[in-house]
């Protein structure tokens, strides 16, 4: 028996990347008890949510998938991804990520959850999202969008997978959405019917931040002009809540979202009007950060990009990561290259990261060992006693929004 | 007794476990929660430090000067101090992260923690269980599963040294 104390192994491991911890399970007994605990996986997890220079890797989504490793970017070569949907048809999408988990799916039927630094992968049962049959007396026509994402519930400590579909009334304006909620932890679909006075205007995945998944939503049914909001799927409470914008956004021709440092970030394009000039180019795009989340004057503008001279203009930025050092951001331009913004000289520079992909997207994924079952914690080990203890949530209807929870039990019993 | 007093500097004694004795101010230890406990609670003067080896404690009293001189315009000089700190062969330096670990020094135990992971990332099996001196309870049969299950884990050009 090691003469070294257990806390200094334990706190020397858990700033090991996945590679090594997979391969040091085998050196003993009470290595592979310690690397396979829920505390070392949350410490692990969090240690790599802290540091820079962690495990972490570039994804992109092209026709496949394919990694980079972040702390070596400009030197390090493009991996293809050998995930379990892999299959010679079509691209497989990335629905989300979040802890180092990414939600892939080829089509409707065929969606799973991999972790892809410990290989894990979980199929998830197929969802059907049926328009709500008993929804009060008004009657529901038809659907108007469907949108998914992926995230973390801090109170449950369970990673949900989410699907929405938005159904208009026939008469009245208001809506009903129809949230399907795949706890990763309990095994199992859950349906949720809620009256919501937003039309969610794109069919993007949301966006994780703070427990929760975003998206920008409109107030009216028409128009694209209409004032947007922006609101957040708590996946705890699995209800929509508005989220505060900046006070100081302007008249943003493009409004989008994006995760940058774990907060929540907005990227508004901005066009001078001119007169005669019927296409809009953009003049500049400002990165807006909440830094505490919820509170509106936490919003800061953390840089403004000036369109680029000539043939090298941009039509869209996004905001993927900082860097190593934490001085420069990562920017994905128009989905074909990356620029480097440094926060302390202000200015941009072309990125040599080359993926040789001519479309792509990307977004980082940390080295977790964050494993399917649950959350990572002492509750998801014994997933079958789980399932077993499931009752349905209870009604509490506060506000104005109704609820309808449902289990889908016959989804899970498929899954078993 | 309490310390003895040479003008404002309150003197102490470190025994280290080769029975030789170091005598330092006090200041310099107090960055030491285990150690400022003792002198500030118990009011010691004298130290017995058993489990740590003379060399180790060489060491650490270095990092401590080094530390208590650390000022914002020799940042740069005492990184580089902490880099050569950590370069020696992998024994020492876990040595040296045991005893900072039993005498609380969360700074310095933290750098010699990530130095020590930064070390072994790449060794296989083997040098780990030598490095931190463990016997292994698996089979063969058990180790072979292992293999089976992570391959990509045992993929590469892995480190047999334990240095």
């Amino acid at each position: 028996m090691s003469d070294i104390p257990p806390e200094v192994i334990n706190d020397i491991l858990y700033r090991l990347p996945v590679k090594s911890l997979l391969r040091f399970r085998c050196v003993s007994k009470s290595f592979k008890a310690l690397i396979d605990s829920p505390k070392f996986i949350r410490a692990h997890l969090k240690q790599q949510a802290l540091k820079h220079n962690s495990d972490v890797k570039l994804i992109f989504k092209s026709h496949k998938l394919y990694s980079l490793d972040f702390s070596s970017i400009s030197s390090s070569q493009l991996e293809e991804l050998d995930h379990p949907l892999k299959h010679p048809y079509g691209p497989t999408q990335v629905l989300g990520s979040c802890h180092g988990l990414i939600l892939i799916s080829n089509n409707l039927s065929d969606n799973g959850v991999w972790n892809p630094s410990t290989k894990m992968f979980r199929k998830l049962p197929v969802c059907h999202v049926n328009p709500p049959q008993n929804h009060g007396p008004r009657q529901v026509a038809g659907l108007s969008q469907i949108c998914g994402g992926f995230g973390y519930d801090i109170s449950a400590n369970d990673y949900k997978v989410v699907k929405i579909a938005q159904f208009c009334h026939f008469s009245g304006s208001s809506l009903v959405i129809v949230t399907m909620v795949f706890s990763l932890k309990l095994g199992l679909w859950k349906k949720k019917v809620q009256d919501c006075p937003y039309w969610l205007v794109k069919e993007d995945n949301g966006t994780f931040a703070a427990g929760a998944l975003h998206w920008l939503a409109s107030t009216e049914s028409s128009s694209e002009w209409s004032p947007w909001v922006l609101i957040g799927l708590n996946l705890g409470s699995e209800r929509f809540k508005l989220v505060p914008y900046p006070e100081n956004l302007g008249k943003p021709l493009h409004l989008n979202l994006a995760v940058l440092g774990e907060c929540l970030c907005l990227i508004s394009g901005h066009v001078v009007v001119r007169t005669n000039e019927k296409n809009h180019v953009l003049d500049h795009v400002d990165i807006w950060v909440m830094k505490d989340y919820g509170v509106k004057e936490s919003w800061i503008k953390l840089f403004s990009v000036e369109q680029l001279d000539g043939r090298q203009h941009f039509s869209f930025l996004r905001p993927i990561a900082y860097s190593v050092t934490g001085k420069e951001v990562l920017l994905e331009m128009d989905n074909r290259k990356f620029l480097w913004y440094s926060l302390e000289k202000k200015s941009l520079k072309h990125s040599k990261i080359n993926g040789g992909l001519d479309f792509f997207e990307s977004f980082v994924n940390l080295g977790t060992l964050v494993p399917l079952y649950g959350g990572g914690n002492d509750g998801g080990e014994n997933e079958k006693d789980e399932k077993e203890k499931i009752e349905p949530e209870k009604k509490d209807g506060a506000g104005n929004i109704e609820d309808e929870d449902v289990l889908v039990i016959e989804e899970f019993k498929l899954e078993l | 007794m309490a310390s003895s007093t040479t003008g404002e500097k309150k003197i102490l004694t470190l025994k280290g476990g080769d029975n030789e004795e170091f005598i330092l101010e006090e200041s310099l230890v107090l960055q030491s929660e285990l150690l400022k406990n003792m002198v500030k609670e118990e009011r010691v003067s004298s130290i017995p430090l058993p489990s740590i080896k003379s060399k180790t404690l060489v060491k650490i009293i270095e990092y401590l000067k080094k530390h208590a001189e650390l000022t914002p315009s020799n940042k740069e000089e005492f990184k580089n101090f902490e880099k050569e700190f950590v370069n020696v062969v992998l024994e020492e330096l876990l040595d040296i992260t045991v005893a900072v670990n039993y005498l609380k020094i969360n700074g310095l135990l933290e750098f010699c923690c990530q130095a020590v992971a930064d070390r072994i990332k790449d060794k296989s099996v083997e040098a780990v269980r030598k490095i931190f001196r463990i016997e292994s309870d698996f089979t063969p049969e058990e180790e072979s599963e292992f293999r089976k299950e992570t391959p990509e884990a045992f993929e590469g050009d892995l480190d047999d040294t334990t240095n």
